[in-house]
């Protein structure tokens, strides 16, 4: 399998890009270079922030002087990291449930289907941000909870809202298999239900859920991108009350919050909500890649069998 | 006797659906402040359900005024963007479809792999592009090529095109592979040596037997477009049903309801529809 999808380029490519990304923002000691003004010797001022790209920093900065690619990076590891642990969490808990789901009597299991039809028609978005706004909001006299409190509790609200869906997929696939002759057999040859799902059901749709992991992934990174363009970022929004009218900040440099900041910049100064947007968009193709690679690997493996 | 049996059946799945959307708009109270208020919430629960089964009255976000004719006009506003959206987006996903396959039949495989990277790319990332895009036409040309935020003028064109923009590649990408899985069953091969053209057999034999399994991936588009709405609703100004719902408890219940009723009554009735046609057939 190693060597398989080494030989792809587009797998190397971005696997590298990942994991380079997320090592070097844990790496990095989260410290962002500001540099307020530009003057020349005599003291006149020569530019002032916002920076475009190429010219002071690399990738720009933003209003305050700040640059963005520094940003980028240190917010690279709650992104990436969030995504990655609700995406597992997801599959994880759905697959443990459908194990047990999926060899209900078909009456009870259509009434689990309708009990849980409500959140395959109203979207994810709207669930999550109307359970967390409550929480992840701050109210007038700051957060009454601890950080760690708040992130937990998100990152629960953003696993439990898949499940019922992801759940229901998964043992619909099991009960496919389920019907096949060969489960018949195994069953009359006296396999308990325990070694039928490991040994004959796993093998069969494994392979899907290494596929549903990458679209899970894409799934979280995109309702994660939804919340913080809402203005709802990973861990809370902070909200300057009083005399100033600051938009809410985002605690950690998480990328959606950068959006969520400075979406107002979208009809001047483009750059700096485009920076974000460039890595959402590379890091959701590159997990998009590192998928297609491995569907690729599994329908090669599956010709090399029918051949033989 | 089974029609009246169905009836009774669907009218309970529609109860259970809404009493498990009323389990999640008093969600908020059971964590209010992060502690467990188990109390609070039956006592929530108990008071949404009178409020729903009795037509009590329902406010909104300020408390004042009455939800009700509001809503409706809302959601006319936002269904009409989202009808429009879906036509949209089938329009787009046949266009591409047939291009693809009647012209650029060889390069098929390139094809379907570009798709794969756009239908991954966020929805609202391709959105906030489209926008940026008509922006910077009109700051270098003085063209303005739709209205791009409802301020007195209703923004209408660019909305329903970013919903149907991103889910469109997604509907490619599956009509795609469900016209090559058509193509390899042996009719079609008959049909060629027959003399029958490619169209011909396209457009005659392959879309009509797909209709049924298209139709089936229609809830998970639906959904996700509604999930684009949203967004949409908020980067335009429009102020419609999804972004009223967020407001409070009230409006969130009643557009939930709104939402999932009508769907849920229509998919219903094309499930029967659609088995008792095959049961015939078969």
């Amino acid at each position: 399998m190693a060597i398989f999808l080494l030989k792809r380029k587009r797998f190397v490519v971005s696997v590298l890009f990942l994991v380079t990304l997320f090592s070097w923002s844990i790496i990095n000691n989260g410290e962002i270079e500001q540099i307020r003004f530009i003057t020349d010797k005599s003291g006149n001022l020569l530019d002032a922030p916002p920076y475009p790209p190429f010219t002071v920093f690399l990738l720009g900065s933003d209003k305050l002087g700040y640059d963005l690619g520094q940003m980028m990076i240190a917010g690279a590891k709650y992104t990436i990291g969030i995504t990655l642990i609700v995406a597992i969490l997801r599959m994880v808990l759905s697959i443990i449930l459908s194990a047990f789901i999926y060899s209900l009597k078909p009456r009870i299991y259509s009434v689990m289907k309708s009990i849980f039809e409500p959140f395959s028609v109203v979207p994810q978005t709207i669930i999550a941000f109307f359970i967390l706004v409550s929480v992840l909001w701050m109210p007038i006299d700051g957060f009454p909870n601890p950080f760690w409190q708040r992130a937990l509790f998100e990152t629960a609200i953003l696993v439990i809202i898949a499940i019922p869906n992801l759940t229901i997929q998964l043992s619909d696939e099991m009960r496919q298999v389920e019907r096949e002759p060969f489960i018949e057999a195994a069953k009359i040859l006296g396999a308990s239900k325990i070694s039928i799902f490991f040994k004959h059901i796993v093998p069969h749709v494994y392979e899907k859920w290494i596929l549903l992991f990458g679209q899970q992934f894409i799934q979280a990174l995109q309702l994660l991108a939804h919340l913080g363009f809402m203005k709802l970022f990973f861990g809370g929004s902070f909200i300057a009350y009083g005399d100033s009218n600051d938009p809410p900040r985002s605690i950690s440099y998480e990328w959606s919050g950068v959006i969520g900041d400075s979406i107002s910049y979208l009809f001047s100064d483009q750059w700096i909500i485009l920076v974000p947007i460039i890595f959402f968009v590379l890091t959701a193709i590159s997990v998009a890649l590192i998928n297609d690679s491995v569907k690729a690997y599994f329908q090669s493996k599956a010709n090399n069998q029918a051949k033989k | 006797m089974t029609v009246v049996k169905k009836l009774v059946s669907l009218f309970l799945q529609c109860i259970i659906g809404v009493e498990v959307l009323i389990l999640i708009a008093a969600f908020p109270v059971l964590f209010a402040n992060l502690t467990i208020h188990i109390k609070e919430y039956f006592h929530a629960i108990l008071e949404l359900n009178v409020k729903v089964f009795t037509l009590g009255d329902f406010f909104t976000a300020d408390g004042k005024n009455s939800l009700f004719p509001f809503i409706f006009d809302r959601y006319f506003e936002s269904m009409k963007i989202l009808g429009l959206g879906i036509v949209t987006a089938c329009l787009i996903a046949f266009l591409i479809t047939y291009l693809s396959l009647i012209v650029f039949r060889k390069r098929l495989k390139a094809i379907k792999y570009l798709l794969e990277l756009l239908e991954s790319i966020p929805d609202l990332m391709l959105i906030l592009l489209l926008q940026m895009v008509v922006i910077l036409i009109y700051q270098k040309t003085g063209i303005k090529l739709a209205q791009v935020v409802s301020v007195r003028e209703k923004a209408f064109l660019l909305p329903v095109i970013s919903v149907s923009i991103p889910i469109s590649f997604y509907i490619t990408k599956v009509f795609i592979h469900y016209i090559e899985e058509e193509l390899e069953k042996q009719y079609i091969t008959l049909a060629k040596a027959k003399g029958l053209t490619f169209p011909y057999i396209l457009n005659l034999h392959v879309l009509r037997n797909i209709a049924d399994g298209m139709f089936g991936t229609s809830k998970t588009i639906f959904w996700s477009m509604l999930s684009t709405l949203l967004v949409v609703d908020y980067l335009f100004n429009m102020n419609g049903l999804l972004r009223v719902m967020l407001t409070g408890r009230d409006p969130f219940i009643i557009g939930c309801i709104l939402i999932f009723v009508p769907f849920f009554i229509l998919y219903r009735i094309y499930e029967w529809i659609s088995f008792d046609n095959r049961k015939d057939i078969g």
